[in-house]
């Protein structure tokens, strides 16, 4: 997979918010690529900025309170993201890069049809006449396995179920043929046999279309299932990449480790057993850790991992992990 | 003789319309659930969203009226019981919301809540009230300086054992618990149904446990039933789930949950379609629609919870018994 074109390269990405208490960096020294036909998962908990960085790479977040580190790069193709205009990256937003969103009702505008709203992108990016727009609508409903297409397509969003809705959304996502999908928490909403529906299409999808996709969750389950490659974030911070077996099997990072084990598991039951926790709090943004930020809650900790922040580094094969003491793994 | 006694209970909502409000049609919201909790059990009911495991939960104990079916609670009738009569009962059981934010009042203190519900069934004298509620406190590992924050100033995991501590503030034999954990992060939800498991030993409390996600409820409880479309299609002992489920729509649920481990990575079980609309269930199984397996009959006759094997049922016409063997 690592031969693969890149098509979306974030580098040492900061995001930094300006709050009434003073500016905020939510997100430090974020890097990862993208391969073609790659679905990469971004896995970590509330509030560890995942949603942040790929709000980032979409330039959604508010302009006149964000603002992006000095060397941070968000590559796809020739053009750096964060250095283009608002009017430059309305060409790419759904054209190159496309984005759907966790909650599939209010990304859908309750005022138009659902045709309207596909027909939007496909107006903005294409020169296809209205009869073509409308065929190529209906078909892409159908792609998404939205039953009575033809029908739905003039339909309003109050009128579907909330898997419907995720499939429409699904559907305007694609119908420019972008290189890279961003799927922010796209099944959580959602009941798991819908889950498992919803990630079968996307899964199909992205082999017909070679479309990369980049996947954030805060669900391993979801990551297991569909990811080929892992970046695990914590506090801002990516702490460990690397290829979705290797990190279910023989996590490196300490916290990558924790958050499996205090996954109850399916099938495995001994009864009473208690789950493994991670004991602690996660720091705020105004009280960052001069060390490793995952230091206080870490079992491994030793002095240096207070004092110092560990950078990034390669481990094993094609993986990287931020840590001063990796897990040494057998197997 | 089980604590919690459920009996053909279902739940009808009416929906209104036109200018008179009148109701021009109905949702089934629970329809003929009976189930038995006994002592020190804790049964997990599981189920999509919509299939009515919120509203069966809240019947029980009385926040909402049956439309007809019997609930007896140790022995006492409730489902006709007057609020008076269910005071003293209040007492006994409780409930744990799903939100944890929205159950809490956010103009009162940790300990002004808690202070609250001590006084008002009178737990613990005047004078014992205090050291009661720091008791409380530490029991859910919240601490004593707890008291005097207000829910915002709490986390999510924190505001949910603040919850637990209310609930067990009166000291209750039965807790009905609604998605605890589901608004909680993984490493948070272990911390809290850690902390519920404790207490369960601890207190000997007879749980019921609502959740729409099957490896919380295999992990944490010992019988579970499974609720499609307002009815239980399967009673199952929580032991080896995997290869003992039965019903076509709980092989469903367990196939289509993904597992934690790429390398066996199987592809999901696909359940076609989505859920009948209450108002209008099918005529037979409820799960008729969505079924690989569906027959004839089962667009007809609704199937009965029947006894397959010891502890475990289903209402199901193709699981005639235990002979059948795997399904």
């Amino acid at each position: 997979m690592n031969t693969s074109e890149v098509v979306l390269s974030v580098r040492s990405l900061a995001t930094t918010f300006r709050t009434e208490h003073g500016p905020a960096t939510a997100v430090t020294d974020v890097s990862f690529d993208l391969h073609r036909g790659e679905a990469l998962g971004i896995v970590g908990e509330s509030g560890c900025g995942k949603s942040v960085t790929s709000k980032s790479i979409m330039r959604l977040l508010p302009e006149h309170v964000t603002t992006y580190g000095a060397n941070s790069e968000v590559i796809v193709g020739k053009d750096n993201l964060l250095k283009l205009s608002q009017k430059q990256m309305c060409k790419i937003r759904g054209n190159r890069i496309a984005m759907i969103f966790q909650e599939p009702m209010t990304a859908l505008n309750p005022v138009f049809t659902v045709g309207w709203q596909l027909d939007e992108a496909l107006r903005l990016h294409t020169q296809l006449s209205r009869s073509e727009r409308r065929a190529k609508a209906v078909e892409m409903l159908r792609i998404v396995d939205l039953p009575n297409a033809e029908r739905r397509y003039d339909e309003y969003p109050h009128q579907l179920s909330g898997g419907m809705r995720q499939r429409v959304l699904i559907a305007i996502a694609l119908c420019c043929e972008p290189e890279i999908l961003i799927a922010d928490e796209p099944t959580t909403a959602l009941d798991v046999t819908i889950q498992a529906q919803i990630l079968k299409l996307m899964d199909d999808l992205r082999h017909r279309t070679g479309t990369a996709v980049l996947l954030i969750t805060h669900d391993l389950g979801v990551v297991a299932q569909t990811c080929d490659r892992v970046v695990v974030m914590y506090a801002g911070q990516v702490v460990e990449t690397a290829p979705v077996n290797d990190l279910f099997h023989r996590p490196g990072h300490p916290y990558t480790k924790a958050l499996l084990d205090s996954i109850p598991h399916a099938g495995g039951r001994i009864k009473g057993q208690r789950l493994a926790t991670i004991d602690g709090l996660v720091p705020g943004l105004f009280e960052m850790p001069q060390g490793c930020r995952f230091a206080g809650r870490c079992p491994k900790r030793e002095q240096n991992c207070v004092d110092e922040q560990p950078e990034v580094q390669e481990f094993e094969t094609n993986r990287s992990i931020r840590c001063h003491y990796p897990l040494k793994n057998s197997s | 003789m089980a604590l919690v006694e459920v009996d053909n209970l279902s739940k009808d909502f009416p929906i209104r319309g036109g200018i008179l409000g009148r109701q021009i049609a109905q949702v089934h919201a629970v329809t003929n659930v009976t189930l038995r909790v006994q002592r020190g059990d804790t049964l997990g009911i599981i189920g999509e969203s919509g299939c009515g495991k919120s509203t069966l939960g809240k019947i029980i104990v009385r926040l909402l009226n049956p439309t007809s079916g019997e609930i007896r609670f140790d022995g006492i009738p409730i489902h006709l019981a007057s609020h008076r009569e269910l005071m003293p009962l209040r007492r006994r059981m409780q409930f744990i919301f799903q939100d944890p934010y929205s159950s809490l009042n956010p103009k009162m203190t940790a300990g002004q809540m808690l202070a609250e519900v001590i006084k008002f069934h009178q737990v613990v004298p005047a004078r014992q009230r205090s050291g009661y509620i720091d008791e409380l406190l530490g029991m859910v590992q919240l601490g004593t300086d707890a008291r005097n924050r207000y829910p915002h100033e709490f986390s999510g995991g924190q505001r949910q054992r603040l919850n637990i501590a209310r609930a067990l503030a009166v000291k209750p034999e039965f807790i009905i618990a609604d998605e605890p954990v589901s608004a909680l992060d993984v490493s948070v939800q272990a911390q809290v149904l850690n902390l519920l498991m404790d207490l369960r030993d601890q207190f000997g409390l007879t749980l019921m446990f609502i959740s729409h996600d099957l490896k919380v409820i295999e992990h944490f409880c010992d019988q579970m039933v499974v609720m499609y479309l307002g009815q239980l299609v399967e009673k199952l002992s929580c032991d080896a789930i995997h290869a003992n489920a039965k019903h076509p729509y709980t092989q469903a649920l367990l196939r289509s949950n993904p597992i934690n481990d790429p390398q066996n990575r199987e592809e999901l079980y696909i359940l076609k379609g989505e859920v009948p609309s209450p108002r209008n269930p099918p005529a037979g199984c409820p799960f008729v629609t969505r079924c690989e397996l569906a027959e004839e009959r089962c667009n007809t006759d609704r199937p009965q919870l029947v006894q397959i094997a010891n502890q475990h049922e289903a209402a199901c016409w193709l699981i005639n018994g235990p002979a059948t063997g795997t399904a």
